[in-house]
């Protein structure tokens, strides 16, 4: 693979010096009244300024530089000049709003610790209501307007290709902390197979974007990879969208935006909110790639989105399913551009019986979709195991692994957790897919993870919240999502053992509802209550979620209901027959 | 010190919204509440944002728009944790409405 530069400050630095004026950065502003334009060249001397500042602050390579900056603008600039200075920048995200501190302080501590982030950059406002993490977890604190940009710019030192360039930190779980460590070969490496093999990008493009530059789509997928092709990107705030969701296909109608993308949550929220008044001048006949990723993708969905904006303008073939994960960058896999959502029709029953997708008619009963997410990229090699650890045959259903220069080398200190994700240099995704003709479709997830619109939870932290509240025996929970062929949103079930008298059950149900809502700003589908010791445990007395959830899903724990949750019953087997073979083996 | 350049953005034009009293405005976040929450229990005065409003993130987010738009105001999102009940709610959308008005 062929690269034209080997560090993202080096991609910047060059856009800056060969791009036109008129091409660059362009930020919404908060309040969606304004955009403020930075031309590459502009984003390079803001970028060393920011760069110089932070070195007057003692700071020096490698460092760890947290980052709480809600606003995209000032955001942007603190992550790049952070990386131009050789510093490591580690983003963190704000403060639910309805959400509860405490929880929020936990995480944030586990993960600075878990960093050895030397200062930590925010806004006034969060400044705030950090300052019990002073002294015991860091040692600074500064607010975007303490760093003095009117400095000098720095002289630009290109990094190494492997120096560390930022770390991700994927799990929220408070227990233990992983954070995805990617060089600057990593993300350069990334960067081209998306912009260039994937999306084909040429001079025209221009990327339109709500997404939160916090997470890897939005960070890695925009603001980092367009400066390889130099594409223009304008950046709205999520917030506006989730407020308003037309705004992004207006963002998309005034500047002709050609590329975008979002989880499969995002379409659905824009067919569900957009009344047809608010249609009048919005015009997506620019768009030629609508990517969708993150989390499962319903066709159901996407073919609703198509269905409601080919009115202005909007093109089916426009959809571009994908494959990734943090722990490779970003992107795994692209579908071929206009490929206008192929997919697999696939019997359930063969699926989840037989472990192989078997292809049905469309609409025969027991039939479900499964989209094609296409090849992985040139450099980038891509299995699926069984249980025994052997290679699957074409359409066999097993976990997805893979191997190449886009897979980080680890997650940051934390080395238990990086080799059972990396063994002999292949990446085990947890993710269930299958391969027809070098193509992959992804069925399901093996690993204990619940995503609902795109974001990740963790059934650990799930449970230990809903411990705390009085009634529910401490330690005796367990949560974990249902999953479903053809739904993106899974459900999300807990089930908490209590000493109480099934009277009270309604109202200790509420309670565990109300608590994760008010935490994680999710809704439970269902809560099971239930009598002690009514939770299947090891002889050590460990809680066994999986086996809790197969009795579920079985009808077989207290009055939980029987036939929902097909492919999470087949994800258990096939996890049941791994555990047995790893024992073993 | 930014050296960027700054453009507006065209909006549509913001209705003009005539002062309201407490009392209406009491009663049209009810009815906003009561349509999106669709729950068996009335929402009423006293009731909790908390547990007894059954929405998500993404539905917070939305019921708020609701109330900016029949208002015409715009609600901080850091104001957000201060509100326990439907009556705090009445408090904070009637001071925004009377500023918008001052």
């Amino acid at each position: 693979m062929k690269l034209h530069c080997k560090t993202i400050p080096e991609a910047l630095v060059k856009a800056a010096a060969s791009s036109d004026a008129d091409r660059g950065y362009t930020f919404v502003s908060e309040d969606g009244k304004n955009e403020s334009f930075y031309s590459f060249k502009e984003l390079a001397n803001q970028t060393a300024r920011h760069a110089g500042a932070l070195v007057q602050l003692g700071l020096a390579k490698g460092d760890r530089v947290g980052l709480i900056v809600p606003q995209n603008e000032e955001f942007v600039l603190n992550f790049l000049g952070a990386m131009y200075a050789r510093l490591i920048p580690v983003p963190l995200s704000p403060p639910l709003n309805l959400g509860q501190l405490g929880l929020y302080l936990e995480q944030i501590k586990h993960i600075l610790k878990a960093s050895e982030t030397a200062l930590l950059i925010t806004v006034p406002q969060i400044k705030s209501v950090l300052g019990s993490l002073l002294g015991s977890t860091i040692n600074k604190i500064i607010t975007i307007d303490d760093i003095n940009v009117s400095t000098d710019k720095l002289a630009f030192t290109p990094p190494a290709e492997n120096d560390f360039a930022f770390i991700q930190f994927t799990s929220g779980s408070t227990a233990k902390p992983k954070g995805v460590a990617l060089t600057h070969k990593n993300l350069v490496t990334n960067a081209h197979c998306i912009m260039n093999l994937g999306i084909q990008a040429s001079e025209q493009d221009v990327g339109c974007t709500w997404l939160p530059l916090i997470h890897d789509m939005g960070l890695i997928g925009f603001v980092l990879s367009s400066l390889l092709t130099k594409t223009p990107v304008v950046f709205l705030p999520p917030l506006r969208f989730l407020k308003r969701p037309v705004e992004w296909l207006q963002m998309i109608t005034r500047h002709r935006g050609t590329i975008t993308f979002a989880p499969n949550f995002a379409f659905g929220l824009c067919t569900k909110r957009i009344g047809e008044s608010e249609l009048e001048g919005i015009d997506l006949s620019s768009l030629r790639v609508a990517g969708c990723g993150a989390e499962p993708i319903a066709l159901a969905t996407l073919e609703k989105f198509a269905q409601k904006f080919s009115a202005v303008g909007f093109q089916k073939k426009a959809f571009l399913p994908c494959y990734g994960l943090a722990e490779s960058t970003l992107a795994v896999t692209f579908a071929e551009p206009e490929n206008s959502l192929k997919g697999d029709y696939v019997s359930l029953e063969s699926l989840t019986r037989e472990n192989v997708a078997v292809l049905v008619k469309p609409g025969s009963s027991g039939a479900a979709n499964i989209l094609c997410c296409g090849k992985p990229f040139e450099g980038h090699e891509l299995r699926i195991y069984d249980f025994r650890g052997q290679i699957c045959k074409e359409r066999e259903i097993g976990e997805i692994v893979i191997r190449g220069p886009s897979v980080m080398s680890g997650y940051f200190n934390n080395k238990e957790a990086t080799d059972e994700a990396i063994k002999d240099g292949w990446l085990y995704t947890g993710d269930l897919g299958y391969l027809q003709d070098g193509e992959l479709y992804v069925c399901g997830r093996l690993k204990d993870l619940i995503i609902i619109s795109g974001k990740n939870y963790y059934p650990m932290d799930i449970e230990s919240t809903a411990s705390e509240i009085e009634g529910v025996r401490k330690g005796n929970v367990v949560a974990f999502g249902v999953q479903d062929i053809g739904h993106s949103n899974e459900r999300v079930v807990v089930c908490a053992e209590t000493k109480n008298d099934s009277r009270s059950y309604p109202e200790l149900e509420k309670k565990i509802k109300t608590k994760v809502r008010e935490v994680f700003g999710i809704k439970i589908d269902d809560v099971l209550m239930l009598k002690p010791g009514s939770l299947p445990k090891t002889s050590s007395g460990k809680l066994q979620r999986t086996l809790a959830q197969k009795l579920y899903l079985n009808g077989e724990l207290g009055v939980s209901k029987k036939g929902q949750g097909k492919l999470s019953l087949f994800i258990l087997w096939t996890k049941s027959q791994w555990n047995f073979f790893k024992h073993r083996g | 010190m930014l050296v960027n350049q700054r453009q507006g953005i065209k909006q549509g034009s913001e209705k003009n919204h005539d002062p309201k009293t407490y009392d209406t405005v009491r009663s049209e976040i009810i009815t906003i509440i009561n349509k999106k929450v669709e729950s068996i229990d009335h929402i009423g005065e006293h009731s909790s944002l908390i547990t007894d409003i059954d929405l998500d993130s993404i539905e917070v987010v939305e019921l708020i728009t609701k109330f900016e738009d029949k208002f015409g105001i715009q609600i901080p999102m850091d104001r957000l944790t201060e509100l326990k009940t439907v009556k705090d709610l009445e408090r904070l959308i009637f001071s925004l409405i009377q500023k918008k008005h001052m």
